[in-house]
């Protein structure tokens, strides 16, 4: 199941402050404790070494010395700054204490053990909070004779702890607040235009291509994919204009041989006819018939280029043999309007090409040049090797001296079912398909096509193919 | 009954021009859309028939042109077309009726005679005194007996017949009932009244046609 961006950005935001806040606080936690250890150490290890210099071994006895210093207001009287003395035989039996012990005996309050070493001693019970240094005594002989106790109330640093440990405690729980208000904040800020490309997104359908995205964000992220996304329903829109003008130009282009074919049969049936009327009737209608499957022919021949799935089975074709080969096809389709056709081919010039293509696409020019020219005007067929940057070229050029073709139309001769004559006369024939078919066939090949035209003067086609050599 | 027909198409034309032949009308084609709409200004057609995509002027602006100058003219537009808002625009244009391509003839032919009628009988049948003519059947019986009528005899029996009791001109009846390459000098009009009258009138007691000397012909059912 997927998850919300912004419950996970949430969720993810909320535990790194939660542990940076915890990480944070423990730190300073332990260092402020250890700190205070260190502090009560030196002053306890200070008090112990100060207590030394007032006791001396000799004979076999401990003597101390009296003055200021057990007269000290912390060593006198017991609060939560007293320092609490005690000097020690070597059994800890005790020699003399501070005034503000009274009658506690501090040794009960610690595990002492002889030790050869100072060192800071925790109190027994966890109710009672002491701690104690405890200083070995070492006669100038190197005997050991006694301890110095010193000690100390903890109860007000483990307040100072406690109200730090509160205090990090709160810090955590803000971290965990003010982490969670900023994710929602910035989660909310990075998924509403996100929020608002989807809702764009998913309510558009065929109808609404036209529909744009218009989030306004300063993140190059989201501008980036809205404008990746604007592109693709500008392709997209494109394109299924294109399919919707394509199928309505087919619907269109079918419809009207459709119309003849049922007009026809309608009325040669609505009476009586005469054997020759039958004869006529069919002739006509065969060709109407004839019609309908050349569009339909030619349709499924540019939809299978556009599919990818139509088969050109290349093989190398000499131009000069294959020229010679079908001229005799092609001067029937100039016949009737008793159009000369020559054809002028430079010697050696190969192309690799589907030959039914090749036939086709020549035939497709020169039966456009016959229908738009005069009758007796004549037909040119050349082809030529060109050099250029690019390397070898073959052209193909088919010229007439028809009427040519108005230069506002130029653009669009090669566009599905355009036809310069927009009164669809049949008297051509055409369906609009033959130089789309022309172009589809040459860029199938490598190639392309370009189309000259003056008004009046004629019209030359050229078809430009890689060349290849002999090996 | 005169038809202009207004297609670019020529064999579209041609069919539709043979049919509306066949079934009596006189019909004149023009394959552009600006020579169709001048024809159409000039001439008394009873009808139109314009095709959407024309050259010189398109089907909707020959419609829009000929609404404004014949209010009353009946059109008939014919259409690739099929989408709903196609028709709203066309019908929006003027046309009275709409046939989406490829139609049926017979449809064709049952709208023109619905277009004809308008704003006259809802029936397709006009009468005079026992004389019935079926436009439906393009039958024609006098008291109950089917008269056999070649076409252009049923046309101007129905021109006649649509404009009962009132005088007939050969003019009005030859921009009715021919068209436009009718030879205006011969009598073919008198010969065909000759010929309707002997079929209709010929051992009945009540003749139907009458001539108005000099000027033309009548239908009437009282003497």
């Amino acid at each position: 199941m997927a998850v919300s961006l912004r419950t996970r950005l949430v969720v993810i935001m909320v535990g790194l402050s939660l542990g940076m806040a915890v990480v944070i606080s423990l730190s300073v936690l332990l260092s402020f404790r250890h700190l205070i250890k260190q502090h009560l150490l030196e002053e306890l290890r200070e008090e112990a070494s100060d207590f030394s210099e007032l006791v001396d071994f000799s004979g076999g006895k401990i003597l101390i010395r009296q003055g200021a210093d057990w007269l000290e207001p912390e060593h006198k009287y017991d609060s939560d700054h007293a320092r609490y003395m005690v000097i020690t035989d070597t059994l800890f039996n005790t020699v003399q204490k501070s005034a503000n012990l009274g009658d506690r005996e501090l040794q009960y309050y610690f595990d002492l053990h002889p030790e050869d070493h100072s060192r800071l001693i925790d109190s027994k019970a966890d109710s009672i909070h002491f701690v104690c240094f405890i200083r070995p005594l070492t006669a100038s002989s190197g005997v050991r004779y006694g301890y110095v106790l010193s000690a100390t109330n903890t109860a007000q640093t483990s307040t100072y702890i406690s109200i730090l440990e509160r205090t990090s405690v709160i810090v955590v729980v803000m971290a965990i607040f003010a982490g969670g208000l900023m994710a929602v904040f910035l989660a909310r800020r990075i998924t509403r235009p996100l929020m608002a490309i989807e809702s764009i997104a998913a309510g558009m359908d065929l109808s609404s291509l036209d529909q744009r995205i218009t989030v306004k964000s300063k993140e190059a992220e989201i501008k980036n994919l809205t404008k990746s996304l604007n592109q693709l329903f500008e392709r997209l829109q494109r394109s299924v204009r294109q399919i919707n003008e394509f199928s309505s130009n087919v619907s269109h282009e079918l419809r009207t041989p459709l119309t003849i074919l049922r007009g026809n049969i309608e009325v040669g049936l609505s009476r009586d006819r005469t054997p020759d009327e039958y004869v006529s009737l069919l002739s006509d209608l065969l060709e109407e018939t004839m019609h309908v499957i050349k569009i339909i022919d030619d349709m499924l021949l540019l939809a299978r280029a556009d599919n990818r799935a139509l088969m050109v089975k290349r093989e190398p074709i000499d131009l000069a043999q294959f020229c010679m080969e079908f001229k005799k096809d092609w001067e029937i389709f100039c016949a009737a309007k008793k159009q000369p056709l020559t054809c002028t081919v430079s010697e050696g010039i190969r192309v690799e090409a589907d030959r039914t293509m090749l036939y086709q696409m020549i035939l497709n020019l020169i039966s456009n040049a016959s229908k738009y020219s005069p009758d007796g005007s004549e037909i040119e067929v050349s082809v030529l090797r060109t050099r250029s940057e690019t390397g070898h070229s073959v052209e193909i050029r088919i010229a007439d001296h028809g009427r040519g073709i108005p230069s506002d139309d130029l653009a669009k001769v090669f566009d599905r079912f355009y036809r310069v004559d927009k009164d669809r006369s049949q008297d051509s024939g055409g369906i609009g398909l033959g130089l789309s078919i022309t172009k589809m066939i040459a860029e199938l090949h490598g190639g392309q096509v370009s189309l000259e035209s003056m008004p009046g003067k004629g019209t030359t086609v050229t078809v430009f193919l890689p060349e290849i050599f002999a090996r | 009954m005169r038809i202009l027909l207004i297609e670019d198409d020529k064999k579209v034309a041609s069919f539709i021009l043979k049919g509306l032949t066949e079934s009596g009308y006189a019909v004149d084609v023009s394959h552009d859309g600006s020579k169709g709409l001048i024809l159409a200004e000039e001439e008394p057609y009873d009808l139109v028939i314009i095709d959407w995509m024309l050259p010189g002027k398109d089907g909707l602006g020959v419609c829009k042109s000929l609404r404004m100058s014949k209010p009353d003219l009946p059109i008939l537009f014919l259409t690739a077309k099929d989408d709903i808002s196609d028709k709203v625009t066309g019908l929006d244009a003027g046309a009275d009726d709409y046939l989406t391509k490829p139609f049926s003839f017979l449809e064709l032919l049952a709208r023109i005679r619905t277009l004809m009628r308008r704003g006259t009988r809802l029936t397709e049948v006009l009468a005079v005194d026992d004389l019935e003519m079926n436009l439906g059947e393009r039958k024609v019986y006098r008291g109950g007996q089917f008269i056999d009528l070649s076409n252009k005899e049923f046309a101007i029996l129905e021109f006649l017949l649509r404009n009962k009791n009132r005088l007939i001109t050969r003019t009005e009846m030859t921009e009715h009932v021919w068209n436009i390459q009718f030879d205006r000098g011969t009598n073919l009009i008198d010969v065909y009244i000759n010929y309707l009258r002997k079929k209709l009138d010929t051992g009945t007691k009540k003749p139907l046609i009458h001539t108005v000397r000099g000027a033309g012909y009548t239908i009437k059912d009282t003497v």
